[in-house]
């Protein structure tokens, strides 16, 4: 390895590192953000003290610092070892040409882990959750953030869940499922409903006396219990044999061939 | 024979490196996003359960106001109830779907979440349960002489038949005493207090005991003051009955676990599930039964083809003879 190569390398390093830095650093920066106005939203309801604070936090300017940086984030944990892989290699510039043997096989396991893994975990487990679970990101978003949700309901019978703001839900009692996420209920009307008759007549408790259809799996089960049409069956066929066989013998023995 | 998977290739150590590395990142990034959803949103994998296979989901209100999410399987399709482990002792939960006028409540993507409470065996709406914090608002606002009634007591008053309500009224009349709101004026108690007495001198005769005479007043304007009573509590009842049938439900927020709390029903999944125990045993009974006359009939067949082939067998043979 000559001069020029340390120089270069030493220098591609120095490069590497400031570019990922810089970029760590703007990522964090952006999401610290995000956490706080987030958090500010869910703390308005909770307590308007610690929400002042966060205010007055959020109007900081914000210098991010490299000591508060999250290493289990997978963004940044990445970083962090490319950062790692460059120092090795920057420090011991006399291994980067080393040529190693290795078998086809393991190039081959190393080329699928590369390109299988990611598109397994991609079309059996992110797309299906993508797909079926719309609901996944705002669900995240209000545990990791803290901010409650509503279901809100129309007059037709469906919902979707929304963020709620801070007046929404002010003196209403908790309703909050495992984690301690929030959600509360709301009806919104387009076309007016009368009370009595959602209240008294189009309530599931009135099942047990109207609804005849909730009775009918019971009486067939019972009835399955009359259906003897096998029993009927096999005493008809055992008569029928018996019959046959005496014809039979009456009918040889009439013809004297025995 | 050289086997061509063993054949080595010389590799520079920093492909080595770059590969291994981008290895552990895609390791790294899948067990953080698997870990997330663990954390953040565990219902994601009933929320995706459900909507793959298209069943719905059972949201179970505590009356602390807790709920949780949880599929509403059934043992198989067209069952009326809800799958119940053998260990199980929350009781039973109909099916809303099987009934004749199916309650809506899906999300707007299409995946059905019923409601129900921890021990109801039925499920309710949003409908339902705003409808049910209307009239408690209503007669809470517009009705303070009925402050001594529970929300449950006053949605049941409010549903119920003019046939019963008087007697019903009297009844609760004579187990609260706390239903002082219809308190009567002192003049008017006076004059009804002096009207018995006359009537049950009369009926006594002048030269019965004063003591007694007072006892039987005392006990009777106890009855008479009851009765009125309980017919201003029946008017009341039936000016709100009349109210709320013209009333509309006011767009709100409300709870759940208050609406399941307040409704009036005394039927728990329990009960239900006692019931269904009580019918399996039936069912068993006459399956019993069904296998004795199987036997039977089994029996009694072949008892008939040894016959015929006895029967048979000593013509042939007779005749050969």
């Amino acid at each position: 390895m000559t001069i020029i190569d340390i120089i270069l390398l030493v220098l591609i390093a120095i490069l590497t590192i400031v570019i990922i830095t810089k970029k760590a650093l703007n990522y964090y920066k952006k999401r610290k953000l995000v956490n706080i106005k987030a958090r500010a939203d869910g703390e308005l309801i909770k307590s308007p003290i610690k929400y002042e604070a966060i205010q007055k936090e959020l109007k900081k300017p914000k210098v991010s610092k490299l000591k508060n940086l999250d290493f289990t984030d997978p963004t940044t944990g990445s970083i962090l070892i490319a950062i790692v892989l460059v120092l090795i290699l920057a420090l011991f510039p006399e291994y980067w040409h080393i040529n190693v043997a290795v078998p086809i096989y393991m190039i081959i396991v190393a080329l699928l882990a590369i390109f299988l893994i990611p598109i397994i975990f991609v079309k059996y487990y992110y797309m299906p959750l993508m797909k079926f679970v719309p609901e996944l990101k705002l669900f995240i978003h209000a545990r990791k953030y803290g901010f409650p949700l509503t279901q809100d309901w129309d007059e037709n019978g469906f919902f979707t869940f929304v963020k709620s703001t801070a007046e929404d839900i002010t003196n209403l009692p908790k309703s909050y499922t495992i984690r301690g996420l929030e959600i509360y209920q709301k009806l919104t009307l387009k076309s007016p409903r009368k009370v009595y008759k959602e209240a008294f007549q189009n309530i599931s408790t009135n099942f047990a006396v109207t609804d005849i259809q909730s009775f009918r799996q019971i009486i067939e089960i019972l009835n399955k219990q009359k259906d003897t049409y096998l029993l009927k069956l096999i005493i008809i066929a055992s008569f029928g044999l018996f019959l046959v066989l005496i014809g039979l013998g009456v009918s040889l023995k009439l013809s004297g061939k025995v | 024979m050289v086997n061509i998977l063993e054949l080595p290739i010389l590799i520079p150590i920093w492909i080595i490196f770059i590969v291994l590395g981008i290895i552990i990142i895609i390791l790294h990034w899948i067990w953080r996003y698997r870990d997330n959803i663990k954390n953040y949103c565990p219902e994601a994998s009933i929320f995706k359960h459900a909507r793959q296979r298209g069943i719905a989901i059972m949201q179970k209100w505590f009356m602390t106001g807790f709920f949780v999410f949880e599929r509403l399987e059934k043992d198989k399709k067209g069952d009326m109830y809800t799958k119940l482990p053998d260990d199980s002792h929350e009781g039973i939960r109909f099916d809303p779907r099987i009934q004749s006028k199916t309650p809506k409540c899906s999300t707007i993507k299409g995946l059905e979440i019923y409601q129900y409470g921890s021990n109801t065996p039925y499920n309710l709406t949003a409908l339902n349960a705003a409808s049910m914090n209307t009239v408690i608002e209503h007669v809470r606002t517009n009705y303070p002489e009925l402050h001594f009634l529970t929300p449950q007591m006053i949605l049941e008053f409010c549903q119920k038949n003019k046939n019963v309500l008087i007697q019903d009224c009297m009844n609760l009349v004579s187990q609260y005493d706390t239903a002082n709101s219809f308190n009567l004026s002192s003049e008017k108690v006076k004059a009804i207090k002096e009207s018995l007495k006359e009537d049950i001198t009369q009926r006594l005769g002048e030269e019965a005991d004063p003591h007694l005479i007072d006892y039987e007043t005392e006990k009777e304007y106890i009855i008479q003051i009851q009765k009125t009573k309980a017919e201003l509590l029946a008017q009341v009842f039936t000016k709100i009955q009349n109210e709320l049938v013209s009333m509309d439900i006011k767009p709100q927020f409300f709870s759940f676990s208050d609406a399941f709390q307040n409704m009036v029903s005394c039927i728990l999944a329990t009960d239900m599930q006692t019931y269904k125990q009580m019918l399996d045993k039936l069912t068993e009974l006459k399956r019993e039964r069904f296998n004795m006359n199987f036997l039977m009939t089994i029996g009694f067949a072949v008892m008939l083809i040894i016959i015929g082939s006895g029967i048979f067998y000593t013509m042939v043979q007779g005749g050969g003879s």
